[in-house]
């Protein structure tokens, strides 16, 4: 395989990676490190910096539409972005001083439950908090959006502030130990125990995926650990993918966004729980 | 949240992530193609347009702390500053390991 054949083939899956990852406020990387990996035969080292470029090129690329739509909830992200920035930071101290397979059956099997309990929400006609919600008025957390498809305004109130700092904080320290993008725990704690609409969940996630993987992506840069080679159709990619992905959102049905989450969040989990329980 | 008459926090967001990204990606397709057809100054450029990406979420949380700073949102002004700590200690963590 040619250089240019390597560049053009890396560009296209990653355009692929950042177009799901979009869409559904994931990293990529689940497409991006197995492509490199087991198609290209790169470095596990590399194709793990490359992917956390990827996540940063997702984040950043559909943000631009995502923050300007206010599909993405900025409050709300920047609060919890104090829980996954500490978490990952504590998750990178443990780091080594953990038995990482037990985890991968606990969060598999729990990423499981959450899909399926994600997928009874979806003939909930109505998102949002009925229950009082002290922190999330406080700290003015409720918002709303414009949806394209359903032609109106969509207000929603935010809930389980506190529960979703808590949630947060293990997705930090889940995605610091483990190296998963933590976007697949993400959206279910916002989903679920924030009762946010599932596009704003998405979004949101997408936004703060970005942030996560940046402080990673430094560390991996010093220490050499990103192949400007590798990433550099890698991250193209994901930019592209990821601007496409953010105006395709506008098209979906909120319900086929939950459905097709809920696929993928199920693919991953049988992962995390098979590499738990079998190595 | 309380706002000067015509600025937009979540426009003045999505600009900056737009410019971090248009130019990134500008520096990486250059680059590509430079390494590519053996050109000089590649590996340099795409190393430019890989930093200039992951700095972009750092600069995007700088710039919320400046703003609510200057709105009077203590209280996310706070919890910003206390992001970008974490995100500079992380670096810093990640340069001593």
């Amino acid at each position: 395989m040619t250089s240019l054949e390597f560049t053009i083939l890396t560009f296209a899956i990653s355009i692929l990676a950042g177009l799901l990852g979009s869409l559904l406020g994931l990293g990529g990387g689940i497409i991006v490190i197995p492509a490199l990996t087991l198609i290209f035969k790169i470095d596990i080292r590399y194709a793990i910096g490359a992917s956390i470029v990827s996540v940063i090129a997702t984040s950043s690329g559909a943000a631009v539409t995502y923050v300007r739509e206010r599909l993405a909830n900025l409050r709300v992200a920047m609060l919890l972005e104090l829980a996954t920035t500490t978490g990952a930071l504590s998750g990178a101290f443990l780091a080594g001083r953990i038995n990482t397979r037990w985890l991968y059956v606990i969060f598999g099997s729990v990423m499981g439950y959450s899909a399926l309990m994600m997928l009874s929400r979806r003939s909930q006609v109505k998102a949002g908090a009925s229950q009082p919600s002290p922190w999330a008025d406080y700290l003015r957390l409720h918002g709303s959006y414009h949806d394209k498809l359903l032609g109106r305004e969509v207000f929603y109130r935010v809930a389980g502030a506190r529960v979703g700092l808590a949630l947060m904080y293990v997705a930090g320290i889940v995605s610091g130990l483990l190296g998963i993008g933590s976007g697949a725990l993400k959206v279910p704690a916002m989903d679920l125990a924030m009762r946010l609409p599932i596009k704003v969940s998405t979004a949101t996630s997408n936004f703060m995926i970005g942030v996560t993987a940046a402080a990673s992506a430094g560390v991996y840069f010093m220490r050499g650990d990103i192949d400007p080679v590798v990433t550099a159709p890698v991250a193209a990619g994901a930019l592209i993918g990821a601007t496409l992905g953010a105006r395709l959102m506008g098209r979906l049905q909120n319900r086929t966004l939950r459905v097709f989450f809920v696929i993928v969040l199920l693919w991953i989990s049988l992962q995390m729980f098979f590499k738990g329980a079998f190595g | 949240m309380k706002e000067k008459p015509g600025f937009n926090f979540e426009k003045a967001i999505s600009h900056l992530l737009r410019f971090g990204v248009m130019a990134s990606f500008a520096l990486l397709l250059t680059g590509m193609v430079l390494i590519l057809f053996h050109g000089s100054h590649g590996r340099a450029l795409v190393n430019a347009g890989l930093l200039l990406l992951i700095f972009t979420p750092i600069a995007r949380v700088a710039v919320s702390v400046f703003v609510f700073t200057r709105e009077g949102d203590r209280i996310f002004s706070l919890i910003t500053a206390f992001v970008l700590c974490v995100l500079l200690a992380s670096f810093l963590f990640g340069a001593m390991a």
